[in-house]
Formats: structure tokens, C-alpha cells, sequence
């Protein structure tokens, strides 16, 4: 009974190395064109599947730290103020997540980027990714 | 557990207790008997707890319980008739797996005793300026002391190293490192900044830009924040010594897992341009870290892309409610 279970064990671990390796794979292949979200998502899954190799954390980590200097540079100066460009009756179409909403809400005119990411209350990860995924979309934009 | 009186313990000047897995006594020297007992007879069979009083009698029996219980050596302090001792309880596992324990009692060096006075002193200040610096920071809530309210908050930081390191001292001195305290936890955002905080000048003279990316709050982690943080600058360190083509580190922490039971701690350095650059970019783990690492019961491992850069990451385990 011990031996089926560790062959079914066995088995179950090569197949679980087959898939971290495919997408691990597949997000090398995305990195070349330069995909980094691509790529992040991709190591997520395989790090979530396979939480003994501590380094697909690493990895994650590493493409989180380039992005977050894309999303800075999407960005701009942080002293500048966002502005909505959509109405707020039309934002619903855009289907956006809660943290997205929660940081529209707080696009006052007033406040700048610099004010609004570091009273989000997330990480600066997660808060310039939203702030330049809104950007990106048109929904917020910036007074020249 | 009964030892001859011809023991080569019976020879040493430090005092030695040898106790039961019944926690009576077993075997004490003559140093022991000459400090401890003068005039008080054969100790053997009688209750470890009956050698000692008051304070003294607590720590050794604390000592004992936690040595006995857990497998390990204890160190602590005691005092008797005006002297000190360090103090270091031994387990001695029976043939039948049951625990006795063995005491040796050092005596202290003057220069010990002044290093432990020295830490009191320094620990009443500390908690003065930390008292004026929580007051000063519910002063400076506003827009328009911002500047101010940033000035306190480095601070707070130093102070709050300032007082981690006294800690690490008193346990150095004690020779209990903090390490070994199976309840420790720290605050992984505050020690990653500090680990930050104290390169950030050094990273700058090079030219090399170093990000921290870390959330507001994390899960406090088990183990000692000194020696994490001790971790954390080495591998920055080795960062500085070898990333110097590279245009920036990033120190990154966040939870992991489901259900957020670890925090992952990275260090990663990405070289400019596409990353195609990089040559060779694996970097070794210096003992010391992977040392620390081990003995908070977590994981280190390093890595590298030619793609993206390299990363060393480390898990630790969060504590439980």
C-alpha cells in the first residue's frame, strides 16, 4: 500500500516539475519580447505550484522590481496631478477590480500621484501597477 | 549517574552540579560545595532545588526545565554571594532516554559585569527618547509638517536600531544568543528598511540605485529581526561588490502562499538595458547567511537569468496567532 502511494507520489511530482518547467519555459520565451507582465504571471503560477523552489519567488520578485520601474517611468514626476477622463458614469464599462475603483476614488484633482500611492494603503507594487493601468487605459490622465 | 569522588570533575576550581532525570542531585564538586555549601553537607539525593535560593534558585530551575525539555544547552546568569557567574546547563540523556542535566558555573570577568551595568545605563535613555519621539510624531500629523513628521520617523528608526542592538548585547553578554529564543518575532517591513537604511549611503557613492518594495505591514516572523537584518546586509554587501555595472538593486518582501504563512525576502539586481548583458551572474551565499538563515528554520536560495538578472530569495516562517 506504501509503494502505490508513493508511486502515485512520484508521479504526481513529475507531472507538478513538467508543468513549473513549461511555464517556466513560456515565460522565458515572453521575456525575449520583452513581456514582462506576461512573464510575471507565468512565474506566479509556477511558484504557486511549486513552493519548495523558494527561487521562482526570486524570480518573481526580479520581474515585480522591473516592472514597478516601468510603471514608475509610465508615470511621470509624482508631484503631477491625475484627473479622470472618463465620466464617472461610464467608468462601470471598464469592468475594473475593487483596488482599481478604491484608487479612482480618491482622484480628487487635487491629489497627486506621490499622495495617492502612499495612502493606498497596498503595496507599491500593486499601487503603481493599478495607477499606470489606469493611465494605459485613458481613464485617468494628467492636466498639462 | 552516581560519579566517583575520584572524578576529574573533582579537580576542576569552577563549580559543577550533576542532576537526575528525578531532578535530584547526582554528583557537586568541591568548588561547588566550597562556594555554594559551605558547611551544608552532602547534597547528593536532595532536590536540585534545594541548592540554591531566592532568585538564583529560579534561574537554574528555569534553566533546567528548558535544557531538560528541550535537549539543549542553556546559558544564564546568576549571582551568588557577590559574585557572578555564567552559567551553562548541559543535557545528559540516559540510556533510556530519560534527561538529566549537568551545570557548570563560570565566573564572570569584571569586564562582563561593567559591560552588563554599561547596558542599563544605556537602556534608560533609550526609553526616554523613545517616549519623546512617539510624542513628537502625534504632533506632526499634518501636510505642513511633513518635513518634520519624515525627521522623526528616521528617528524612530535609529532608535528603535539602537535599542534591537542594546537587546543583542545584554543576550550577548548573558551568552544567550537571542537567536535561541523560541518565542522571538520581529517586524520583517522595519527590518528590511533598516537593513536599507544602513547601505543606502554606500549604494549611492557607487552610483547604484537601490529600491525597497515593501507593503505597509507584513505578518510578524518568527526568530531574531537582529540577525535577519545581520543576513540582509551581507547579501547587499555582496550586491555592492559585485553588481557595480548593474543599474539598480531592489530589496523586495511580501507574504507567500495561500494562506500568507511565509514571507519571501529577495534581494534582486537586474543589469541595465535587457539583461542580456549580464555575465555569469550567480552569486554565492555567504556562510554567515545561509548560517542565520538555518537556524530561523528557513530557506535560501539563489539564482540567475540572463533574461531578467539574478535573485537571492529567502523564506521565513510567519508566526501563529
Amino acid at each position: 500500500m506504501t509503494n502505490v502511494g508513493s508511486e502515485q507520489g512520484a508521479k504526481a511530482s513529475a507531472r507538478r516539475d513538467q508543468s513549473v518547467s513549461t511555464l517556466v519555459r513560456d515565460a522565458q520565451q515572453l521575456l525575449r519580447g520583452h513581456d514582462y507582465e506576461g512573464a510575471l504571471d507565468l512565474y506566479q503560477m509556477a511558484a504557486s505550484l511549486d513552493s519548495e523552489r523558494i527561487e521562482l519567488e526570486g524570480y518573481v520578485d526580479l520581474l515585480r522590481s522591473r516592472l514597478v520601474k516601468r510603471y514608475r517611468e509610465r508615470i511621470g514626476d509624482a508631484g503631477r496631478v491625475p484627473t479622470l477622463l472618463v465620466p464617472l458614469d461610464q467608468i462601470t464599462r471598464f469592468d475594473l477590480p475593487a483596488d482599481a475603483g478604491f484608487v479612482l476614488s480618491m482622484i480628487d484633482g487635487r491629489t497627486s500621484f506621490g499622495e495617492l500611492l502612499s495612502v493606498t494603503s497596498m503595496g507599491p507594487f500593486e499601487a503603481l501597477r493599478i495607477v499606470a493601468g489606469l493611465l494605459d487605459a485613458g481613464i485617468v490622465g494628467v492636466e498639462t | 549517574m552516581s560519579l566517583g569522588s575520584r572524578s576529574l570533575l573533582t579537580f576542576l576550581d569552577a563549580p559543577v552540579v550533576v542532576g537526575d532525570p528525578e531532578g535530584r542531585t547526582a554528583y557537586v564538586n568541591p568548588a561547588f560545595a566550597a562556594r555554594f555549601r559551605p558547611g551544608g553537607g552532602d547534597a547528593t539525593g536532595q532536590p536540585l532545588s534545594a541548592l540554591f535560593e531566592g532568585g538564583v534558585r529560579e534561574a537554574v530551575l528555569r534553566a533546567v526545565v528548558e535544557c531538560c525539555e528541550q535537549g539543549r544547552t542553556v546559558r544564564f546568569r546568576l549571582r551568588h554571594a557577590g559574585v557572578g557567574y555564567t552559567a551553562v546547563a548541559s543535557p545528559i540523556v540516559a540510556e533510556d532516554a530519560r534527561v538529566g542535566v549537568v551545570i557548570l558555573l563560570v565566573e564572570s570577568g569584571a569586564a562582563d559585569e561593567r559591560l552588563l551595568a554599561l547596558q542599563r545605563e544605556l537602556s534608560e535613555p533609550v526609553g526616554e527618547l523613545r517616549r519623546v519621539l512617539d510624542e513628537l510624531m502625534e504632533q506632526t500629523g499634518g501636510r505642513r509638517d511633513e518635513r518634520y513628521r519624515t525627521l522623526v520617523e528616521e528617528g524612530s528608526r535609529a532608535l528603535a536600531r539602537v535599542q534591537k542592538w542594546s537587546e543583542e548585547l545584554t543576550a550577548l553578554i548573558a551568552g544567550r544568543p537571542a537567536a535561541a529564543r523560541p518565542d522571538a518575532s520581529f517586524d520583517a517591513v522595519r527590518v528590511v528598511q533598516d537593513a536599507a537604511a544602513r547601505l543606502r549611503g554606500e549604494f549611492a557613492a557607487l552610483g547604484i540605485e537601490l529600491e525597497v518594495l515593501v507593503p505597509a505591514r507584513l505578518p510578524r516572523v518568527r526568530g531574531d529581526g537582529a540577525r535577519v537584518e545581520l543576513a540582509i546586509v551581507r547579501l547587499l554587501q555582496g550586491r555592492l561588490s559585485t553588481a557595480r555595472e548593474s543599474a539598480s538593486v531592489t530589496l523586495a518582501a511580501r507574504p507567500i502562499g495561500r494562506e500568507a504563512r511565509s514571507i519571501v525576502i529577495s534581494i534582486c539586481d537586474a543589469p541595465g538595458g535587457d539583461g542580456l548583458s549580464m555575465a555569469d551572474p550567480t552569486e554565492p551565499i555567504p556562510a554567515i547567511v545561509t548560517e542565520i538563515v538555518r537556524e530561523l528554520g528557513g530557506e535560501i536560495r539563489s539564482a540567475a537569468d540572463p533574461l531578467v538578472g539574478r535573485t537571492t530569495a529567502i523564506r521565513l516562517d510567519v508566526i501563529s496567532d
